[in-house]
């Protein structure tokens, strides 16, 4: 799964492949903003075919974070 | 095709003072039009036409009336939707005063202004229950809940008396058959307080802005006047913000154009795909996006010096009075929808290369500057010819003048005229300063206006931080918040960094906290706080979450009122002094 969400990811940010970890931040280390995150969740709900809440996103710091959560719910 | 919007002529409303007129207007001109449309999850859609929807608010004001609320305050909260609408055009045709709330806001700041406001009536969405129910308890005035877009509805702590919409709007159909007009509220005061809407204030809490049907319709029709509205338009912008709800619903209802509704930020590249609209209403940080996908795409294909040759094609072809941009860049506006050919952008400062990259490629950009308290729209670039680096003209329903212009002509943008708030709820005292004595509204931004009329924006008087996204806030609120939640932490000060997306910190930690808990190195401070720092980042909204934070070692530079000099606080790009210390 981490293949596809870093995919996803890349269509957001403007960094190399190898850049994205499970431990990047998505604030710190790669200045995305609320609005490419939330678009970025939007494109994983219709990948993963799953509802990601708005309010659960507050926990989520790290791209492990999102693994985590998506591997729970999915 | 909608042949009767193009009857629609601005002198021809000029008198209209009331949201009621331009909705009995839209159900009269046009019944059997779409008025919006609303996704049901991925494929299925509700619609309403503007007959249609004129009947709920009429049913959704006589209910209200009959149920004792006339003259009460009544919060609204949730996400937009068609329900959300017609509450808000029914309170404020002559029921009482809305107050709508941010749905992302945490549930103390929901109690804070639900209480603050004297709303006894909330009106919640189905989705957003479950956060209200957490703030109920807390707000001893509110007795009554209605609950949008639900079937049907149990018991809702902290409520007295719960009901969904669908019984509040059967309930005033029934109203109206047996007592006609007369179960309806009797007159609307154009001048009388209607709308109560939170902006950030500068000293720490919000400030509540009170607008009339004057107010709201002077942005109506100074838009109207300037801008020609499409057939088709999506609604993406949260729908409690003064700009989406008057100078994009209100005022497309006043066009005639159908709406679609997007249902969650999340969904917002989807929908515009599925609704295919001519317009919408956007701030920076959408624009950018989607120039940022553009290029991408373009880069992905190795097709930069292609695309670069077509737009020199294309705008030399512009010249001769020939567009083909629709068609030589329909793989670019397809994931749009394929139709997005205008969008009006305000909430914050946009850059003319966004709005350069997308004209060439078909859309037109109308930038435009506003303020909450200007209901909101105070300048918009006009269909008739657009400025480069302007916001464009003042509304023809505004008078404007630069105080105290420097030798290059700025200083600061004070207005006057039908748009300008009533004043701030319960504070006088902040009204007062924001007025001159002359009776001008300070707007503390400043700027300049050229030969002909365009308004260029130069800076602001005050310490806010615009966001991108149109997101106001007020670093003060966020530095007190986070000093409450880290006690260790004796002085900070929150600041955007120099691209203005992202929010920084930068503290001064008690040096007792730090030499009794062996902190005094700056990395191992740092790593101290990290924990702490994560905790209130979840707590906060999204638009409200630092990015980052970096320590420093000694108090920060102060004025003779003991105030902080923001301006000489070393590394003004913070995103790069926090960097070097992750």
């Amino acid at each position: 799964m981490f293949d596809q969400v870093r995919e996803i990811m890349l269509n957001y940010v403007d960094v190399r492949e190898d850049e994205i970890t499970p431990e990047t931040r998505f604030l710190a280390d790669l200045q995305m903003n609320s609005l490419d995150i939330m678009t970025m969740v939007g494109e994983m709900e219709d990948t993963f075919g799953v509802t990601i809440e708005t309010e659960d996103l507050n926990d989520i710091f790290t791209v492990q974070d999102l693994l985590d959560y998506l591997a729970e719910i999915m | 095709m909608n042949q009767n919007r193009l009857l629609i002529k601005p002198e021809a409303v000029e008198s209209f003072t009331t949201l009621y007129e331009i909705m009995t207007h839209a159900r009269d001109t046009y019944p059997t039009q779409t008025a919006y449309r609303q996704p049901e999850g991925k494929e299925e859609e509700q619609t309403v036409t503007f007959a249609g929807f004129a009947s709920m608010v009429e049913s959704l004001r006589a209910a209200l009336i009959n149920r004792g609320f006339g003259g009460k305050h009544i919060a609204l909260f949730g996400e937009a939707s068609i329900e959300w609408i017609a509450v808000y055009v029914a309170v404020v045709s002559g029921v009482g005063v809305c107050v709508p709330i941010d749905k992302e806001l945490p549930p103390e700041t929901i109690v804070t202004q639900m209480n603050f406001s004297d709303s006894e009536l909330v009106f919640c969405s189905a989705r957003g229950l479950r956060k209200l129910q957490k703030c109920l308890p807390d707000c001893p005035a509110v007795n009554d809940a209605v609950v949008m877009r639900k079937n049907a509805v149990s018991a809702v702590p902290g409520a007295e008396r719960v009901c969904t919409l669908a019984d509040l709007i059967a309930e005033g159909e029934a109203l109206l058959k047996e007592k006609g007009s007369a179960a309806l509220p009797a007159v609307i005061d154009p001048d009388a307080l209607a709308v109560i809407i939170f902006t950030s204030g500068t000293t720490g809490a919000n400030k509540g802005v009170m607008l009339s049907n004057r107010n709201v319709m002077g942005t109506l029709r100074g838009c109207a006047r300037l801008l020609h509205y499409p057939e088709t338009s999506i609604s993406v912008l949260p729908v409690n913000h003064s700009y989406e709800l008057h100078a994009h619903l209100m005022s497309c209802m006043y066009c005639g154009t159908t709406v679609s509704l997007n249902d969650d930020l999340k969904h917002m590249l989807r929908n515009l795909e599925r609704f295919a609209p001519e317009m919408s209403c956007m701030v920076p940080l959408m624009l950018d996006l989607i120039v940022r996908r553009m290029k991408k795409q373009i880069a992905e294909k190795g097709l930069e010096k292609t695309f670069a040759r077509t737009v020199k094609l294309s705008n030399a072809l512009l010249k001769t009075g020939v567009d083909l941009r629709r068609r030589l860049f329909k793989d670019l506006l397809a994931p749009l929808g394929g139709n997005l050919r205008m969008i009006i952008c305000g909430g914050a400062a946009l850059s003319q290369e966004t709005i350069d990259f997308l004209k060439n490629i078909g859309i037109q950009v109308y930038n435009g500057y506003g303020i909450t308290e200007c209901a909101p729209v105070a300048a918009v670039n006009p269909s008739a010819g657009t400025r480069r680096f302007s916001v464009g003209y003042v509304l023809p329903t505004m008078e404007v003048r630069i105080q105290d212009p420097d030798a290059g002509g700025n200083g600061e943008i004070q207005v006057r005229g039908d748009n300008v708030m009533l004043g701030y709820y319960k504070a006088p005292a902040d009204t007062a300063q924001v007025f001159t004595e002359d009776g001008w509204f300070r707007t503390g931004d400043i700027g300049r206006i050229d030969r002909d009329g365009y308004l260029y924006i130069s800076g602001r008087l005050k310490n806010l931080i615009i966001l991108p996204n149109g997101k106001n806030i007020c670093p003060e609120e966020l530095e007190e918040a986070l000093m409450k939640r880290i006690p260790y932490i004796k002085e900070c000060v929150v600041m955007a960094d120099d691209a203005n997306t992202g929010l920084y910190a930068v503290c001064y930690l008690d040096p007792d906290f730090r030499a009794s808990h062996g902190l005094a190195d700056e990395a191992a401070a740092k790593a101290f706080m990290q924990a702490d720092f994560n905790a209130y980042n979840s707590s906060e909204p999204g638009f409200k979450r630092l990015t980052d934070f970096s320590i420093r070692d000694t108090e920060f530079e102060k004025s003779t009122t003991h105030k902080i000099q923001r301006f000489k606080i070393a590394g003004v790009n913070q995103k790069k002094e926090a960097q070097t210390h992750v």
